[in-house]
């Protein structure tokens, strides 16, 4: 400002605004408790171990899908499912005849977690792959 | 699970502690401000409860560059509160400026500084209501004249106009006690120089 001023602001300025009322701090914590949307974004993250895996999952089923198609045997996808343990599986023909047939089974296990306070929501997917006999249905004949 | 929750607990405690130093630091400020807008000091802490608990579940780091934002909200609260309590005054037969419901204690002045606090706190109120906003807002509250158009919704010129005219005016009320206000300020002369009534006794 003004050179003028300059005398005067120093001497405002050596005021300091009065200090609230304690109880306005409380006031303000309990205002901002009741609602904790507020929190920073990554409160809702999941563990940086679990993002990881989950993406390794998500690898590893996308790498077995494409196998099955490339290795041309017949998939077959149940139902994904909602939150909580869901299955779906993928059955790939890989030699035989008649009606027991050698088969491999690859499964996706899915989980899912959801955190009730903001509803942020986890989704693992491990894949597996099981192997054995099993009586097929005839269209995969 | 437990380690999200527990993460989710820890968060939650520094955010806590993040707004307690932000609050620290802008209370007094914003309940100056506020103070000039609202006639008691219990409207204007209400007024800072509101904008701050807004304004923090809207920007939670508390960055510095989204405090005019926090002005602008105390000033818009404010405003609102005081059309609502007039239009209720109005039904009411009531001043919403009566002379009781006028409190000092905008500053927070130790045994030195008091007669000094009491003089600045007259004179403020004897300027409008605009030129106090700005006064408040740059002095007190740290925010440049850019930061202070943006919360008032003025041009910047405008700004520093009121800020000039509110400090020529302050100037003229304390300038008969400028050198006793500028030493140290226990000489007993200043005691019997500042009374607010003498000011305005010789202003008129």
């Amino acid at each position: 400002m003004s050179e003028n001023f300059d005398h005067m602001e120093m001497l405002l300025r050596r005021l300091k605004p009065q200090m609230p009322n304690p109880e306005l701090r409380e006031r303000i914590g309990a205002d901002l408790k009741l609602d904790e949307a507020w929190l920073p974004r990554q409160v809702r993250r999941a563990p940086r171990w679990l993002v990881a895996t989950g993406w390794a999952g998500l690898g590893a089923a996308a790498a077995v899908v494409a196998l099955a198609f490339l290795t041309g045997g017949a998939v077959e996808r149940g139902d994904a499912g909602g939150p909580g343990v869901a299955q779906s599986v993928e059955v790939g023909r890989v030699q035989g005849q008649g009606v027991v047939q050698p088969v491999r089974v690859w499964s996706v296990e899915r989980r899912a977690w959801i955190d009730p306070t903001d509803g942020a929501e986890i989704m693992v997917e491990i894949p597996k792959a099981d192997g054995g006999q099993v009586v097929l249905p005839v269209n995969f004949q | 699970m437990t380690t999200l929750s527990n993460r989710t607990e820890t968060v939650t405690m520094n955010s806590e502690r993040e707004w307690e130093q932000c609050y620290a630091e802008l209370a007094p400020r914003l309940v100056l401000y506020a103070r000039q807008l609202t006639p008691c000091m219990a409207d204007a802490e209400d007024v800072v409860q509101n904008a701050f608990v807004r304004w923090w579940r809207r920007c939670p780091t508390g960055d510095r560059e989204h405090v005019p934002l926090l002005f602008a909200a105390v000033r818009t609260i404010a405003l609102d509160l005081r059309r609502g309590t007039m239009r209720r005054n109005r039904r009411e037969g009531e001043s919403y400026l009566a002379e009781e419901a006028r409190e000092p204690g905008y500053f927070d002045s130790t045994a030195e500084q008091k007669d000094l606090a009491r003089l600045v706190a007259a004179s403020m109120e004897g300027l409008p209501e605009e030129q106090r906003e700005v006064v408040t807002m740059h002095l007190w509250g740290g925010l440049t004249f850019a930061e202070i158009a943006e919360a008032m919704g003025a041009s910047i010129n405008t700004v520093a106009a009121r800020y000039r005219y509110a400090l020529k005016a302050l100037q003229r009320k304390l300038e008969p006690m400028k050198e006793a206000l500028m030493e140290p300020l226990t000489t007993p002369t200043l005691a019997s120089m500042a009374r607010p009534e003498r000011l305005y006794q010789s202003q008129s």
